[in-house]
């Protein structure tokens, strides 16, 4: 068993903390009790978190990037940076909006990146997911629509791509990607309707195809 | 309502964040102005495509790969804290305090300090073992890898509260 393990195989009651985190404030939610019970030494509190956002977050960053090969390293690394930062976070804000923007920063530092830390394929095709029963044909073309979407999504500008992301895979609120974002609630509908009108216009003819089909 | 303000509401209108009179207005729209019916359409199949992308599941080893970064990064910390002159260490915490504990007490005793805890916290948490501070080549350069990397730590300025980041800057010795 590594250290690390046994660091997080601490019997520390991440349930008891949470009761503790009730009792002086009923207001917060599950995950800001989860981020005191952490602050004030409960390790697997912390360890809660992790496992109940680490999907989210892997998405986010494959998403962001577009790249799913950088995207399991890039949620390590922004989930450290939450462990390092954990002080920094106060109970006021959902506890999902401070970790949406260490993970917006941190994917952000990454493509801006002179040089991106791997040199793959932006996305794989074969990945993408096809529905049983389909013809080959409508497979070849839903797999097509999808690289084409995840490209496109990824040569988004950030903003415009970080507010559609929140909304669509994180089904956030416009108000909650306003905080995550610190912009206003009126530039997140302005850039999610961008971001919109973009996409359709640059995927028109995939998605003409997919008319056609349905 | 004209098609231009229709354009500008339409995606707030298909996430239903607009309130129910303004989302009247653009549901009588579409039913007679075939342009913006076509755009809503079009920004309908989108999300369907958006949502049907594949999602990446964390592997199987996403866990410990987390956990040996964030182990990497604590030992960094401690070691770093121990390697910066003494002049840099004072002001955030007390180190005749620390000097008595010898050098992995010590060396968690930093970690939990730089961690940050809320200020009403006044002892330490039951943080376990960190037995593995003894610097080992591999923990060496892992050191190395993770002082490059909290560079990027700096860049996390647009939380609210940087004390744990400005103090990792100082220990790192990038006062810059
Ligand atoms: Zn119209």
């Amino acid at each position: 068993m590594s250290y690390a393990r046994a660091q997080f195989g601490d019997d520390c009651s991440a349930a008891e903390h949470g009761a503790l985190g009730l009792m002086g404030e009923p207001q917060l939610d599950g995950d800001a009790r989860l981020m005191l019970a952490f602050q004030q030494g409960d390790q697997s509190s912390f360890e809660a978190l992790f496992q109940k956002h680490k999907r989210a977050i892997v998405i986010f960053a494959s998403r962001f990037t577009g790249r799913v090969d950088e995207a399991e390293e890039l949620a390590q690394e922004i989930f450290v940076k939450c462990y390092l930062a954990a002080s920094t976070y106060e109970p006021r804000a959902k506890f999902t909006t401070w970790l949406f923007r260490i993970a917006r920063n941190h994917c952000l530092n990454e493509v801006r990146r002179p040089a991106r830390r791997v040199a793959g394929e932006p996305y794989d095709d074969e990945r993408a997911r096809t529905a049983p029963g389909q013809s080959p044909e409508a497979q070849a073309q839903g797999r097509a629509l999808s690289a084409a979407v995840a490209r496109e999504l990824a040569a988004l500008p950030e903003n415009q791509r970080s507010a559609l992301l929140l909304s669509r895979e994180q089904g956030m609120s416009y108000e909650e990607i306003a905080e995550t974002m610190d912009v206003s609630i009126g530039a997140v509908k302005s850039l999610i309707n961008r971001a919109r009108k973009r996409l359709a216009s640059r995927l028109a003819k995939y998605m003409e195809h997919r008319h056609a089909m349905s | 309502m004209r098609c231009r303000e229709v354009e500008k509401q339409l995606s707030a209108h298909l996430d239903g964040e607009l309130d129910a009179a303004a989302s009247e207005r653009i549901t009588a729209h579409l039913e007679h102005c075939e342009g913006c019916k076509a755009r809503a359409l079009a920004y309908s199949t989108l999300d369907g495509a958006l949502d049907a992308l594949p999602r990446h599941e964390p592997s199987e080893a996403f866990d410990d790969g987390f956990r040996a970064k964030l182990q990497a990064a604590r030992q960094a910390q401690a070691q770093a804290s121990l390697d910066a002159p003494r002049s840099r260490r004072r002001g955030f915490f007390s180190w005749p305090l620390l000097a008595g504990l010898g050098g992995a007490a010590a060396a968690v005793a930093l970690a939990v300090l730089l961690i940050g805890r809320s200020p009403r916290d006044t002892t330490l948490p039951p943080r376990r073992t960190l037995a593995a501070v003894q610097p080992s080549d591999l923990a060496l350069a892992q050191h190395l890898e993770l002082l490059q990397n909290y560079r990027v730590v700096k860049n996390l300025d647009e939380l609210e509260n940087y004390d744990v980041i400005d103090k990792l800057d100082r220990l790192l010795g990038d006062d810059k």
